[in-house]
Parts: C-alpha cells; sequence; structure tokens
C-alpha cells in the first residue's frame, strides 16, 4: 500500500521544484529550449528508439534559481501520475513515460510467459532505484493496489500503464470460438500488487474491440 | 511447484554468443569479400528462421512442461477428435488471411524473381549486344557535314557512349530488382513463421486460460503472470 500511498495525480500544472535532475520526453515539461542528453544509452534502445525516448530533454530544477518556481505542464485531459520509488521497481509502458529522475535505472524484463506472450510484447520496461517517475494517461487514472481477495479487479490490458514489479495479474478472456478466431482482448486480473496504474476507462466488457484491432493484434502484440 | 518465470538469466548469452559472434565475423568478412554477402543470406536467414521457431517452440514445450497443476491444459483439456478438429479449424481460420498472402507473396516472388533470371540470361544478352552495336555505329558515323558542324559530331560520340552504358545500367538494374526480391522472399518466409506460432501460440494460451477458470479452485490457480524475472538488461 505504501506505493499507492507514495502516488500523486496530477491534472493540473505542478511544481517540480525539489526535484532531482531529471529526464523528460522531448517536447513536454517545463524546459522547451532543449537541453538533449542520452542518458544510460544501453538500457531499452529498441523501445526507446522506437517511441522517440532515446534522446531524452534534461531538466535541472536547481538550475533557474529561486525567482520563479519551475511547473510542469499537463494538459487537459492528460493526467501525470507521479510515482516516488524508493528503491522499489515499476515496470510501464514507454509511451506513458513522462519523466523519470536522474538516480533511477532504466532497464528491460524478458517475460515469456505463455498467456502473456500470446497477448503481450515479451519485453517489459521497467525502472528502479529511488526517485521519481511520471506516468502520462490521458484521462483520469485509475490508481489501485491489490492483496490477495475473491474480488481481484479487471484491467484491460491495452489500458494498463504502470505497475509494480511485485504484481501478479491473473488474464481472463471472452469465451466463444468467435473470440478465439478475432483475437479477443484479454484482461488483466489484479491478483496482488502494490500499484497498478490504468486509464479509467475500463467499462468496456472484455472481448468488444474493433475488427482491425483484433487483426493487428494476432500480428503484432 | 516449479514456475516457469521467463528465461534463466544465462540462457540469452548462451543463444545470442553462438549466433551473434559467427554473424559479425561473417559480416566483416563481407565487407572484404562481397560474393560473402550472398552466401551468407542465402545460409543464414533459413537457418536464423528454424533457429527462431525451434526457440518460440521451446519456450512453449517449457511452459507446458513446468505449469502442471489444476487448470492447465496438459491435464485437464483431454481433446476429443470433435474438439481436436475444431481447435485444428481456429488456427486455421487465424492463420488463413495472412498466412495464404504470405504464401501468395512468395509464389510471386519466386516467379519475379525466375522471370527476371530469365530476361537476364535471355534477353538482356541481346539488348547489351545491340545497344554496343548501334553505339559503335552512331560513334563511326561520319558525315562531310561535320566540318561545318563538329558539334553534332561531338553530340554524337557523347550519345554513343550513353548508349554503351545504357544495357550495362539495364543489367545492373535487374541485378539490383532481383536482389530486393529474393530479400523480400525471405522476409515473407520470416512473417509466414511468425504468424504460425502466433496463431498456435495464441490458441494455446487461450486454452490454458479458458481451462484455468473452469479449474473449481481457480483462484488459487498457479498461472499467474509475474514481473519479477531475474533476468533484466
Amino acid at each position: 500500500m505504501n506505493l499507492l500511498m507514495r502516488t500523486t495525480v496530477y491534472s493540473d500544472n505542478f511544481s517540480i521544484e525539489g526535484f532531482e535532475p531529471l529526464y523528460a520526453r522531448i517536447g513536454r515539461g517545463p524546459n522547451r529550449r532543449g537541453n538533449f542528453a542520452i542518458p544510460q544509452r544501453s538500457s531499452c534502445v529498441l523501445r526507446r528508439l522506437l517511441t522517440g525516448m532515446y534522446v531524452l530533454n534534461r531538466v535541472d530544477p536547481k538550475s533557474r534559481g529561486a525567482n520563479a518556481p519551475l511547473l510542469w505542464p499537463v494538459r487537459a485531459p492528460e493526467r501525470i501520475a507521479v510515482v516516488e520509488l524508493r528503491d522499489e521497481q515499476l515496470c510501464f509502458r514507454m509511451r506513458n513515460l513522462a519523466f523519470f529522475e536522474e538516480g533511477l535505472r532504466l532497464s528491460t524484463i524478458v517475460n515469456t510467459q505463455a498467456p502473456w506472450l500470446a497477448f503481450e510484447s515479451p519485453l517489459i520496461t521497467k525502472v528502479s532505484g529511488s526517485g521519481r517517475v511520471g506516468i502520462r494517461i490521458d484521462g483520469t487514472p485509475d490508481c489501485l493496489a491489490a492483496d490477495p481477495a475473491p474480488n481481484a479487479p479487471h484491467i484491460s490490458l491495452h489500458r494498463l500503464a504502470a505497475w509494480s514489479a511485485d504484481t501478479r495479474f491473473g488474464l481472463d478472456v471472452a469465451p466463444g470460438y468467435a473470440n478465439t478466431v478475432l483475437v479477443a482482448p484479454a484482461a488483466a486480473i489484479v491478483r496482488s500488487s502494490s500499484l497498478v496504474i490504468a486509464g479509467r476507462d475500463d467499462d468496456e466488457a472484455v472481448g468488444t474491440a474493433g475488427l482491425a484491432m483484433r487483426v493487428g493484434r494476432l500480428i503484432i502484440p | 511447484m516449479k514456475r516457469f518465470q521467463g528465461i534463466r538469466h544465462d540462457d540469452p548469452l548462451r543463444i545470442l554468443v553462438p549466433i551473434g559472434v559467427p554473424c559479425v565475423l561473417l559480416l566483416a568478412l563481407g565487407m572484404i569479400f562481397p560474393q560473402v554477402v550472398a552466401v551468407v543470406i542465402a545460409l543464414g536467414v533459413p537457418a536464423a528462421t528454424i533457429a527462431v521457431a525451434y526457440l518460440l517452440f521451446r519456450f512453449v514445450q517449457k511452459f507446458l512442461g513446468e505449469n502442471r497443476g489444476p487448470g492447465c491444459t496438459l491435464d485437464t483439456w483431454r481433446p476429443t477428435v470433435l474438439s481436436g478438429l475444431r481447435t485444428g479449424c481456429c488456427v486455421l481460420l487465424q492463420w488463413a488471411p495472412f498466412g495464404f498472402l504470405a504464401l501468395l507473396v512468395f509464389g510471386a516472388n519466386g516467379l519475379i524473381v525466375n522471370g527476371i533470371e530469365w530476361l537476364l540470361a535471355m534477353g538482356i544478352d541481346e539488348l547489351s549486344a545491340g545497344t554496343s552495336k548501334g553505339a559503335k555505329e552512331v560513334g563511326e558515323y561520319s558525315c562531310w557535314l561535320f566540318i561545318f558542324l563538329p558539334e553534332v559530331k561531338e553530340a554524337l560520340q557523347s550519345t554513343a557512349t550513353e548508349l554503351e552504358g545504357l544495357g550495362r545500367a539495364l543489367y545492373n538494374l535487374l541485378q539490383v530488382v532481383r536482389y530486393i526480391f529474393v530479400v523480400e522472399t525471405y522476409v515473407s518466409w520470416i512473417f509466414l513463421t511468425w504468424l504460425t506460432t502466433r496463431s498456435v501460440l495464441y490458441f494455446l494460451a487461450r486454452r490454458v486460460l479458458v481451462e484455468q477458470s473452469l479449474a473449481p479452485d481457480a483462484e488459487s490457480s498457479p498461472i499467474e503472470i509475474r514481473f519479477d524475472m531475474e533476468f533484466t538488461r
């Protein structure tokens, strides 16, 4: 539960005074002039290249002086969930990453469990260490922590933005041969976790998705 | 119960070093002797495809072997002839739209490559001979008018040179087109292998999940997706 308590969701501009120097996605964050850097150049190379996160913008909140507070801009409907890690590990989708502090370490997990491999990529990006990491979500996110319980929450896999490395997911797919042939989307059952961050728009039932999306899912997990 | 938690930390090196080191050496050799590149592509790509398909198969096999708990496919799924047929049809239906497309591209590429090879062997030689002959005739053409118009003579000679080069340029162009189609053939082959593996994998995972949900103690089922893998990069 501690990790959940150390998670703050911002819907408006927020001050990053007191943050360590951080690496932000280019075009986002307060420093638009560009102080380009390639941190941890051998970490998550492929995923970072594909999502345009290889070269990042280094923002140092301390370099501005105390005259004006340095704000991180948040544009609606976007929200930024800031998670403070204390020697913990957080898995996330690279496209959702907004920034991470300099002391954190990016790495990749290889998960070849067949149910996961069938619906998702085996390569999962992870950030570990002590510091703050910003996760970008469209709309108000669901931040939850779950202990082993009979009524575990269901979240569509594609809405998952970040989850702690101690998470245990079960997977659920809609029954029926039509859903088998036309690759039905899967939902994650959060069996236990310190933190799961997901997009809130989770109303769609498991098994409903556009044909193009299903066809695409068969080719690219 | 022992669970499958991803590949062991030393597995990637075991796989990558025997494949990677010869690849780098062959690449270096190919930069010195360009002919080696063709041999590497001809032998290496099919070998790599088979190796990747084999590794994927081993992963699935390992998963099935180590997850023999309640709700797992091997223990609870006893397919009858009818359900086996339905399974096969489902995999085939998933595979069919892209699998047949990949096969068509594969076949069409083969036809195009053969056609180009025939052109290179038969037609282009004659064309080259024709252009060379024409170039020679144009280059050697002389007329009393050239005394007064030397520019015309120069223009004719440069045209002759261009004609001579035309045959060679066309030959090289067709070689490049042929090479592109050969590469595309391999790409469609890799796509076909991937798609077949993906269809089987998806159906297999789906069976596991369905059986898991039908198991009496579904809540305590051992199949949980974990993220505390040892191997990180």
